[in-house]
């Protein structure tokens, strides 16, 4: 069995000035620039337009990407993944819920406790490979947990949840 | 079944019992795996997602047509993109499988995306010509149908596969249940195994048990069983109630049964006499509980509870004592065996050893009294058996220390008229008590075999004394039994005689005749050595015993010598003088010399005279003596005594 890893992209010391920029930018998230392709609502302190956090692809990347390595149910073999890690993004806009309900493009929904972020380290994946994920191959963002790291998270519960072509993330 | 067919089969029984247990682990992942399974067949849901998104894209297309609906290009793309997804997804994984069963659903596929891929030029183009939109549907239309059947299909597979599997599921049920009955049944024959096995334990031990109380030869419990039963008794005993005794018996000259008729006869006869002891001791009497055990050898004990006094233990005994008498018949054989029992009580706080001890003891003097006859325990048995280790004890030191010393009573030649020897006596003086009377220990110096170095001393002593005497004074020596026993006598006399450097006719040993009761012939030849060596031999304490008179035949003895104890009634009993004359008469005929011992008084001489002897002792010639204070003649002597 492989084990997942999970890269801390850059450097740990990026991550903590950019969680200090984003506490810092509190009150205001910046525009995106780009056509919006999330969407966060619900029990959140941190917006940008419409009482929702809207980011450009742009604007998840500049969070800092981590790698997973894992397989999956749905491809063959091993699979790269890069991503924004989730209980970052939640930290990002201030999430103050329990549980969070992803919709996907095709208005498949499906609902993520809180915890399972912090815990597993999902992450909502941009690029699989390396390349940017297109709406016709699951992007262009997909949740991701590290399932080869723990047998627990090899069963429906965790698959069920890993959604993809995500578009809206409704903290609730 | 044998211990050790047992111990395989237990061993098989407990490996299967562990493949079981395994068997049923595996099963239970398996289980897992085929539950994990099922819950992965979803290709009816991949199916009608494609069919959904496949409407929703000629939704959005007939929208676009249809301008006010504010449907855009975009969003027929975003729509366009996701169904490509959907197709895509239909390639991979259980629908795959699904495909591959049926070549007509596989052609269906093939034509769902062909169709959709014919369709991207038409979408991409879509701002330049909006008409695209209504060719794409037109395109599109004919899947509607066979893209429904699909999604059936896939339900219809989906269903197909978790049946699959429920069969498999119902298989490993079945599986698990069966090996979990044959666990229960193992388990049940384990413990039935394990129930024979202790079985076949308890027996063993009850063996066991029976071995080590029981006396193989006679089955009567032993001596473990008696010492524990004693024990148990004596804990129970109140100060006021019942008591217990113990009778402690042996075969009276069983030695002799053995040694007459070999050890088989032996055997049996102890069988015969335990059978015998069963039919006479009832186990019940009364209040009374009769344990019979047999100790070892020709011991047996006899241990009665519940007693309340000492005349049921005489009656069992005096009937145990008749029931001995009668003859048994053994191997064809009619022997006579007695027994004498000894029996103590239990008084005070007396332990199983003490009362075991005393029994013993009362045994000794039920022997002493004469054999076939019973004895109680008295604490005088006890007294007198202490008194007897010190007195042991301390003989032991006193040749070391120098406490032995040799008196000498004179020996008269009547014809003479004059001191013709002296017979040395063994004299000890106790650090504490003086003068010990020698029949006090005599006896135990014998019994010990004390005799054995000390008559080497006094035969020295003697020698190397009696040279330093006038006149060829002889000096007689007593010899013991015992002495005749131990073979080195010889030795020692010529050892003595060397020595000192006395002439051997000067030495007499003086023998009783219990020296010629054992080993008659070995005695004999030891006699005849002494009598090559020179020395005399006279024959004491004559007309006690038996006094047979093939002694005097068995043996040519120099001198007879005759008790005491007829001279010292002579006075009064006319057969005591009768006696002293046959015996000086029957000396004289054999050409042997007669002394009379015991003289105290004139008169006795005359008569002793009067009826031949040659030679007197007593008192009235003189007391026994230090060999400092002997004088050697007569008439120095009758001075002495006159003046003593």
């Amino acid at each position: 069995m492989f084990r997942a890893k999970v890269k801390t992209g850059l450097v740990a010391a990026l991550l903590a000035l950019t969680a200090f920029v984003g506490a810092a930018y509190a009150a205001s998230l910046a525009m995106p620039t780009d056509r919006p392709i999330l969407t966060i609502s619900g029990k959140i302190s941190v917006t940008n337009k419409d009482n929702t956090a809207q980011f450009d692809r742009q604007m998840l990347e500049s969070m800092g990407l981590v790698t997973i390595e894992t397989t999956t149910p749905w491809h063959e073999g091993k699979v790269k993944f890069e991503g924004v890690p989730m209980d970052k993004l939640m930290k990002l806009v201030g999430a103050n819920g329990q549980r969070v309900v992803v919709v996907a493009l095709n208005d498949y929904s499906t609902e993520i406790p809180m915890a399972d972020f912090g815990k597993y380290n999902a992450i909502l994946a941009i690029k699989r490979n390396g390349e940017y994920m297109p709406v016709r191959d699951k992007g262009p963002l997909f949740i991701i947990y590290p399932y080869d790291s723990n047998p627990d998270l090899q069963t429906q519960t965790y698959y069920a949840r890993s959604a993809w072509q995500v578009a809206k993330i409704d903290v609730r | 079944m044998s211990l050790r067919t047992f111990k395989t089969v237990i061993a098989v029984v407990i490996g299967a019992f562990l493949v079981a247990a395994v068997y049923i682990s595996v099963l239970v992942v398996q289980r897992q795996g085929t539950l994990r399974q099922i819950s992965l067949y979803n290709p009816a849901w991949e199916a009608g997602q494609a069919t959904s998104e496949f409407m929703r894209l000629e939704h959005r297309l007939a929208d676009f047509t249809n301008s006010g609906s504010g449907v855009g290009r975009e969003e027929v793309e975003l729509r366009y993109e996701i169904l490509r997804g959907r197709a895509q997804i239909l390639n991979e994984g259980s629908f795959k499988d699904l495909l591959q069963s049926n070549p007509e659903h596989r052609a269906t596929l093939r034509e769902f995306q062909d169709k959709i891929a014919a369709v991207q030029p038409l979408i991409d183009d879509l701002d330049q010509r909006p008409q695209g939109a209504q060719e794409a549907l037109q395109i599109l239309a004919p899947l509607e149908a066979p893209l429904s059947q699909l999604a059936s299909a896939a339900h219809n597979h989906g269903a197909a596969l978790v049946q699959k599997d429920q069969h498999e599921l119902i298989r490993l049920h079945w599986a698990f249940s069966g090996i979990a009955a044959s666990l229960i049944l193992v388990g049940v024959i384990l413990i039935l195994l394990l129930d024979r096995h202790n079985r076949l334990l308890a027996s063993a031990h009850q063996e066991l048990h029976a071995l080590a109380h029981q006396d193989a030869l006679t089955g009567l419990p032993n001596r473990v069983v008696l010492r524990n039963q004693l024990e148990q008794a004596l804990a129970g005993l109140k100060p006021q109630g019942r008591t217990i005794a113990v009778s402690y018996l042996d075969l009276d000259h069983f030695k002799d049964v053995n040694d007459s008729f070999g050890h088989e006869t032996g055997d049996e006869l102890l069988k015969a006499v335990a059978e015998r002891l069963r039919d006479c001791i009832p186990a019940h009497e009364g209040q009374v509980r009769n344990l019979i055990s047999r100790f070892g050898g020709d011991e047996f004990a006899i241990l009665q509870t519940g007693i309340s006094k000492p005349g049921e233990s005489a009656a069992l005994a005096a009937r145990i004592v008749e029931a001995m008498r009668a003859p048994f018949s053994v191997n064809g054989q009619e022997i006579f065996i007695g027994t004498s029992i000894g029996i103590a009580l239990a008084q005070g706080h007396v332990t199983p050893s003490q009362i075991l001890k005393h029994a013993d003891m009362a045994l000794y003097h039920a022997k002493a009294d004469g054999r076939g006859t019973f004895r109680f325990f008295e604490q005088e048995m006890d007294v007198q058996l202490q008194a007897r280790r010190v007195l042991e004890v301390d003989l032991r030191k006193a040749a070391t220390n120098g406490e032995f010393e040799l008196f000498y009573q004179p020996q008269i030649n009547i014809s003479d008229n004059e001191i013709g020897g002296y017979e040395a006596l063994l004299r000890w003086h106790h650090p504490e008590r003086g003068l010990v009377p020698p029949a006090e220990f005599i006896p135990v110096i014998e019994d010990t075999g004390l005799i054995v170095p000390l008559g080497d001393w006094i035969l020295e002593q003697a020698c190397r004394e009696a040279i330093k005497w006038p006149r060829n004074i002889h000096v007689a020596v007593n010899l013991s039994p015992v002495q005749f026993r131990s073979r080195g006598l010889v030795q020692s006399v010529s050892r003595a005689l060397a020595s000192s450097g006395l002439a051997p006719s000067r030495l007499e040993l003086e023998i009783t005749e219990s020296v010629l009761l054992q080993d008659n012939e070995a005695t004999v030849s030891m006699l005849h050595d002494l009598r090559r060596l020179g020395v005399r031999i006279a024959m004491d304490d004559f007309g006690t015993g038996y006094s047979s008179l093939s002694y005097l035949r068995s043996f040519p003895f120099d001198k007879i010598k005759i008790d005491q104890s007829f001279v010292r009634e002579m006075s009064q009993r006319a057969d005591c003088l009768a006696i002293v004359q046959s015996v000086a008469n029957l000396g004289s005929s054999l050409g042997m010399p007669t002394v009379a011992e015991g003289i105290e008084t004139e008169e006795q001489l005359r008569q002793i005279q009067a009826a031949g002897c040659t030679d007197a002792q007593g008192y009235y010639f003189g007391r026994p003596m230090p060999a400092r204070d002997l004088v050697h003649t007569l008439a120095a002597l009758k001075h002495a005594v006159k003046v003593a």
